[in-house]
């Protein structure tokens, strides 16, 4: 082999090594990281299969467990008086607790549970704190509900505001800037009204998801909004069911 | 072409990842050598390397979008799987473009001329800083929040 050649080869093979060393110490390193970080996994999940009562127990906040997490998540479940737990935890930025009429019931396994009977007025309740980057999960059963329930984020007013709304078996994905409704993703999803369903919506920068439960249903992107409220908004007629609402704020990194 | 996967693998993506960093890693570097070794073969071989590297970067892409909606991302991992897919189409519109700018350099042949060369190295080591970004943000994915570990 001509000297120039060998040279090349030679090059190539070390430089080669040394690039595959240095992806293994990254590797190791970040499996180490990983090792020394709480679990994250399935918090959200865990929330939805915790009773009100159980996660109780971990914060005792009053009516309601708003402590954060060691995943930087909030959890929030229902316990005492429907209407005082609502006035108390969120404000409205339409309609008031006569259209929704809140009442704390037991669950089957003893846990609090939320039960909203919403009138037909749309009614929109949220948490008093104003979030960017954020993910929220509700934990709901739909039950005999007719119309659109919309986890909302961003929300300032009725007129601004992103939302994930579920209505039957379909998700739509959007916001409205200025009462102008703008639809970023809709699809349809498999999910029976009268089982607790996770749905989970995160809106990461300029990207904005769906989920029910680990499942991505609706996927969109569009500019970021302005920090604002977090909460639910009830647009139809019958009873829905909330058994925890969890809200993590996204540290941008 | 789910089919055609492995068991185990929960998507193409991280199959398709390796052949656009590896691609363009070694077409730097025998781009590099070329500007001291004035060899034909090296300028060609750099040109294809690109060509190549940005059809891998195309199929990382495409792959890497279909994947993020089948696995489960927690959601403290959602910033950064943001990110990663926004790096990710930074350094395939990147890679398109100079790989795009490089074969009509070399149809030219005006990557020959040394000031060119020297320019079209530093060039290329911008994406090469894309695809770190891109490629740290997607092992961060996978090794600290999980992503697509299992099917």
């Amino acid at each position: 082999m001509k000297k120039p050649h060998l040279l090349l080869v030679l090059m190539v093979l070390i430089s080669g090594t040394l690039t595959f060393n240095s992806c293994n110490q990254d590797k190791k390193q970040e499996s180490n990281e990983e090792a020394r970080e709480p679990d994250h996994q399935g918090s959200m999940e865990e929330a939805h299969n915790k009773t009100g009562e159980e996660t109780s127990h971990e914060h005792k906040h009053g009516n309601t467990d708003n402590a954060t997490d060691s995943d930087g998540s909030k959890v929030w479940s229902p316990s005492g008086n429907g209407i005082e737990l609502i006035k108390s935890d969120f404000h409205f930025i339409t309609g008031t607790t006569d259209n929704i009429n809140p009442v704390v019931i037991q669950g089957e396994n003893g846990g609090n549970i939320l039960e909203l009977t919403a009138s037909g007025i749309p009614a929109a309740f949220v948490f008093h704190n104003q979030y960017g980057n954020v993910g929220i999960g509700v934990s709901i059963k739909r039950g005999d509900f007719k119309g659109t329930l919309k986890v909302v984020h961003h929300a300032k007013n009725t007129s601004n505001y992103e939302f994930v709304a579920i209505n039957g078996n379909k998700m739509k994905l959007g916001r409205v800037v200025n009462d102008k409704e703008k639809i970023l993703d809709e699809s349809e999803f498999e999910a029976d009204a009268g089982e607790w369903t996770l749905l989970k919506v995160s809106a990461a920068g300029t990207h904005y998801k769906g989920y029910i439960g680990d499942k991505t249903i609706t996927h969109g992107h569009d500019d970021e909004m302005t920090d604002g409220f977090v909460g639910l908004m009830l647009e139809g007629t019958g009873q829905i069911q909330v058994k925890s609402i969890e809200v993590f704020e996204l540290e941008a990194e | 072409m789910e089919t055609l996967l492995p068991d185990w693998a929960p998507n193409i993506h991280p199959m398709i990842i390796h052949f656009p960093i590896v691609l363009w890693t070694v077409a730097v570097f025998i781009d590099s050598l070329s500007l001291f070794l004035t060899k034909n073969w090296l300028r060609s071989m750099a040109m294809t390397l690109y060509a190549l590297g940005a059809l891998g970067g195309l199929a990382a892409y495409l792959s890497g979008k279909q994947a993020i909606d089948i696995v489960s991302v927690p959601m403290q991992g959602e910033l950064t799987a943001g990110s990663h897919s926004d790096w990710g189409l930074y350094t395939l519109l990147y890679f398109g473009l100079y790989a795009a700018i490089r074969l009509f350099l070399f149809w030219k042949q005006w990557d020959r001329q040394k000031p060119v060369g020297i320019i079209l190295v530093l060039s290329s080591l911008v994406g090469m800083g894309l695809i770190t970004k891109t490629a740290d943000l997607g092992g961060k994915l996978v090794y600290k929040y999980g992503v697509g570990i299992k099917k």
